[in-house]
């Protein structure tokens, strides 16, 4: 485990450095995927950066306004570099909307650009799940497993490995669409990847949110999107081969019309 | 028409499966009063401890429990650490009513150079004496300051690696500490 890395003579908390370089590194690769497709790979890493500082300065906000009576009589923390004094959650929802009005006021935002951000958004998460096994963050339950982990007085399952190998094979099958994909079919394989992902390994997890009974609300909710993204994805798999079939099966083989030329589909 | 079928009964399937192992999934019944784990984590209880203080008394962590308890691991060389003493002070003249206990624990420094790094800086709360920084080792202290937010139970809430530590952010963790 490796709670902190050591870069010169300062020790940094490992969690938070991972989580930026996920977030670089997911941002260089959605911005390749869209300038190969001829879109505005630019606008994804101006898009991001003003997330990232709109997230961090509404993150901040969030756990100051829920914890006023502490900052009340000391404003001046506020603007503390200190990064402990973060409310996650707000982080990334003000952070996301940030990005996503940028986007929307520039008229980029599109379903084709969102399907070039999942191959950065699938190596992101893939990152992170990685950076929780660095840091012992996200833990599994105890296992006797021959590949099980040393990590908080117990072998435990390495959670977060098996995460980050679903997350790398959700984008290993997203590297290998064709160019000719439906406009949206990234986003589902996404959904169904990372759904699939949270439905088979979060009885793996030593901390789950519980729901009554004992349900883990994010197996749940994993197995509902996993669901969704696979009727669609199929939905829309079944249409595509009806197209082709725009001859009368009445008719002969030796004398059906030879198909039309390629270009003429598209 | 037939592919329909077909891919409404593979969903269907799918769903059964995911369903079964949702329920092989439940957490047992018992894991929301099952007895916490001792280890240097949120959520764990935290590792219990003996050491002298700089005062010449003993303290045992476990003692303290009963009272919430910000553990702070430092060393009169690193600057953060001295620049947060004291705000730590404020803190706990401010709450120690309350039931707040602030123990720091020095690492790997002689008696005498925290006494007189203590006779400049005035801090009342307790300071004790990890001079093989064992009991860091234990609770995995690889920088400095290392700050350990330990409710009255015994239990961890919170962890702060690095500094300095402002008052409004201990007061900020305090709270839940406390009950409040």
């Amino acid at each position: 485990m490796l709670p902190t890395i050591q870069i010169g003579p300062a020790a940094l908390p490992t969690r938070p450095l991972i989580w930026l370089l996920a977030f670089y590194a997911g941002l260089w690769l959605a911005e390749r995927v869209a300038a190969r497709r001829g879109l505005a790979g630019d606008a994804l890493w101006n898009a991001g950066f003003l997330g990232l500082g709109g997230g961090l300065i509404g993150g901040r906000l969030a756990y100051v306004l829920g914890h006023w009576a502490a900052y009340r009589s000391d404003l001046g923390a506020i603007f503390s570099l200190r990064p402990g004094a973060l409310s996650l959650g707000w982080a990334l929802a003000i952070g996301c909307a940030v990005a996503l009005v940028y986007l929307s006021r520039r008229g980029l935002l599109s379903v084709a650009l969102a399907d070039a951000a999942m191959p950065g958004l699938a190596l992101a998460l893939a990152l992170i799940s990685l950076g929780n096994l660095l840091s012992g963050d996200a833990y599994g339950i105890p296992s006797d497993a021959p590949w099980a982990i040393d990590l908080w007085e117990a072998r435990r399952h390495p959670v977060q490995a098996y995460e980050a190998l679903s997350l790398l094979a959700v984008l290993a099958v997203l590297w290998r669409r064709r160019s000719g994909a439906p406009p949206g079919q990234a986003i589902w394989i996404l959904v169904l990847g990372y759904g699939l992902a949270r439905w088979l390994w979060e009885p793996l997890r030593a901390e789950s949110w519980l729901w009554p009974g004992g349900y883990r609300g994010w197996q749940v909710i994993g197995l509902v999107a996993a669901v969704t993204a696979l009727w669609v994805l199929t939905r829309a798999a079944a249409a595509m081969p009806a197209r082709a079939e725009s001859v009368d099966p009445n008719i002969p083989t030796r004398v059906r019309p030879a198909p039309p030329h390629t270009s003429d589909r598209e | 028409m037939r592919s329909n079928w077909r891919r409404i009964a593979l969903i269907g399937g799918f769903v059964i499966l995911g369903l079964i192992w949702i329920q092989l999934g439940r957490a047992p019944a018992d894991s929301a009063s099952a007895p916490l784990s001792v280890s240097p984590r949120i959520g764990f209880l935290a590792p219990d401890f003996t050491l002298d203080r700089s005062d010449g008394e003993t303290v045992t962590l476990s003692d303290l429990q009963g009272q919430a308890v910000i553990l702070n691991f430092w060393a009169t060389w690193c600057a953060p650490c001295r620049a947060e003493m004291p705000a730590l002070e404020r803190v706990y003249q401010a709450r120690r009513d309350n039931g707040l206990v602030i123990l720091g624990v020095n690492q790997m420094e002689p008696k005498e150079r925290v006494e007189r790094f203590l006779a400049e800086v005035e801090v009342t709360f307790p300071i004790a004496l990890d001079l093989d920084a064992e009991v860091g080792r234990i609770y995995r202290v690889h920088a400095m300051p290392t700050t350990y937010f330990i409710d009255r139970q015994g239990v961890i809430r919170d962890v702060v690696i690095g500094g300095p530590l402002n008052e409004a952010l201990l007061q900020s963790k305090i709270g839940a500490l406390l009950g409040e």
